[in-house]
């Protein structure tokens, strides 16, 4: 297990954090939430940036306050709205991490930044946010680290630089034994890049699950009230009053679409999940 | 944390003409109105003010800086270095001036063991200062910090002067501090350096806490 969360608890005034997650080697764990769900909060957590009230969080099998130099080269971090100093040009800032990371692989580093065109002696002020986000995930992938932690990493860019951003940690995972953690608010990124999805909400995680089982067997369920009453309902999850009749998520797809042919079923998305996760009824 | 030192030295140069400017200003002052403690002085309380510089552009992106591979006690130890290593740099720019000076107009000429002395003096002020202001920065912020900085400065200085009064009658007070420090100097020195080391050690406890205990 390269990083376990373990009941961690974290209170402030308006909001309080409980969250519990695991990433294994060798995978990418997606954490979907919307704005202010938690999702920052538990990756200074995990980073120590923020001191739980409770819990436990280990990485690489060390509890995360006693994290040593050299663990901590096993890291590669993005956060939403915290880098280097704008200050500072690309090639400055290759020279620190390269004092201050011994796999620092400067060529590698400068051949990356060529391939998305990022100026090695422009300050980083004068960067749009698309080079900015391209450049802290170059950043993070410099130094062969084993696990990133990436709150937001394509936050604010358009669907191509996304895609790019995708296609980088993509390529990232072509070492087997490297993991992933991925926060994002935009479910069709994570949809496609992750093993597994934690899903949270007002400092809860609500649902964890394997991606490809939410796409294959997650699924909306349209009903009138006549065929809501009749319906087995051991395998809904939630329920949504509609002007229709009702909504209902299950995780049993087929189930219902072999036994009740005549039900309108949607096929599950992480949007849809999330939704009905959240605004949903519980029966 | 050689790191975290070069990452410094790099938001340093970008003040590389306010330092020109300051060279600029001593000299002037220095040569045109021979006022070489003043100016000497000055460079070390501005020398001072640079490590302000360097916490507040790592302000935006300190969570960042919190997750690379040197632990938040390197990070202060490296404010502390960057700070003593600039006020003991500019104090020496200071003393090369001041050198210039006596050799170009001869009656600017400064004995070695009062320009020493005076150095000396100013590098345990520039100490004394960083030392107040760092854990005041660390823990308020470079915008908040610098108006408590302020505020503690003038306090600081209206509590001595009271405190003298108190203790003395003001028309013989200073004086006889005066008339002890010339009769003592090694011993008023001494008694500076152990001061200045335990206010040090006192304020890099203290910021150490301070860091160890912040949420960002």
């Amino acid at each position: 297990m390269l990083l376990e969360v373990k009941n961690v608890r974290k209170q402030y005034r308006r909001f309080d954090l409980d969250c519990s997650l695991q990433v294994q080697e060798g995978r990418i764990v997606g954490l979907i939430g919307k704005n202010g769900a938690g999702k920052s909060t538990t990756f200074k957590a995990i980073l120590n940036l923020v001191i739980p009230d409770s819990g436990e969080i280990r990485i690489f099998g060390t509890d995360s306050r006693e994290l040593d130099s050299e663990l901590r080269q096993r890291i590669g971090v993005v956060l939403a709205d915290s880098t280097f100093s704008n200050i500072m040009t690309v090639k400055q800032i290759a020279d620190v991490m390269g004092r201050l990371y011994a796999k620092f692989d400067a060529e590698d580093f400068f051949r990356k930044c060529d391939r998305f065109q990022i100026p090695l002696r422009q300050k980083t002020k004068e960067f749009s946010t698309g080079m900015l986000a391209r450049l802290k995930l170059l950043i993070a992938t410099s130094y062969q680290a084993d696990l990133l932690i990436l709150d937001e990493p394509a936050a604010g860019l358009d669907v191509l630089a996304r895609e790019e951003i995708m296609d980088l940690l993509r390529e990232y995972m072509m070492e087997e034994h490297r993991s992933i953690l991925i926060s994002s608010h935009i479910s069709s990124d994570l949809e496609k890049l992750c093993d597994e999805i934690y899903m949270i909400d007002q400092g809860r995680i609500i649902l964890h699950e394997e991606t490809d089982r939410i796409l294959s067997d997650y699924g909306i369920l349209k009903l009138d009230e006549a065929q809501f009453s009749g319906i087995e309902k051991q395998y809904l999850l939630r329920k949504q009053k509609e002007a229709y009749g009702v909504r209902c998520l299950t995780d049993a797809r087929q189930f219902y679409l072999e036994n009740y042919p005549g039900v309108l079923m949607e096929k599950g998305n992480i949007d849809d999940v999330i939704s009905m996760m959240i605004q949903g009824e519980r029966l | 944390m050689n790191g975290l030192i070069r990452k410094d030295i790099y938001l340093l140069k970008e003040m590389r003409f306010v330092l020109l400017l300051m060279a600029a200003i001593e000299i002037f002052l220095v040569f045109q109105n021979k006022a070489v403690d003043f100016a000497m002085g000055y460079m070390t309380v501005l020398g001072a003010m640079f490590v302000i510089n360097t916490i507040s552009y790592d302000e935006p992106g300190i969570g960042f800086l919190m997750t690379l591979p040197v632990s938040r006690k390197q990070y202060v130890a490296a404010k502390y270095l960057l700070g003593i290593c600039s006020g003991v740099l500019f104090e020496l720019m200071s003393i090369g001036i001041v050198t210039a000076a006596g050799l170009i107009l001869p009656d600017m000429k400064q004995g070695w063991l009062r320009l020493l002395s005076q150095a000396g003096m100013y590098c345990g002020l520039v100490i004394l200062l960083q030392s107040l202001m760092i854990p005041l920065l660390l823990k308020f912020g470079a915008e908040k910090g610098r108006n408590i900085i302020l505020l503690g400065v003038v306090a600081i200085f209206l509590t001595s002067v009271e405190l003298v009064r108190f203790l003395m009658p003001a028309e013989e007070g200073l004086p006889r501090i005066s008339e002890w420090i010339a009769v003592h100097p090694g011993m008023t020195a001494g008694i500076g350096i152990c001061f200045v080391l335990l206010f040090l050690a006192g304020s890099i406890w203290l910021s150490s806490r301070i860091m160890a205990r912040k949420e960002f």
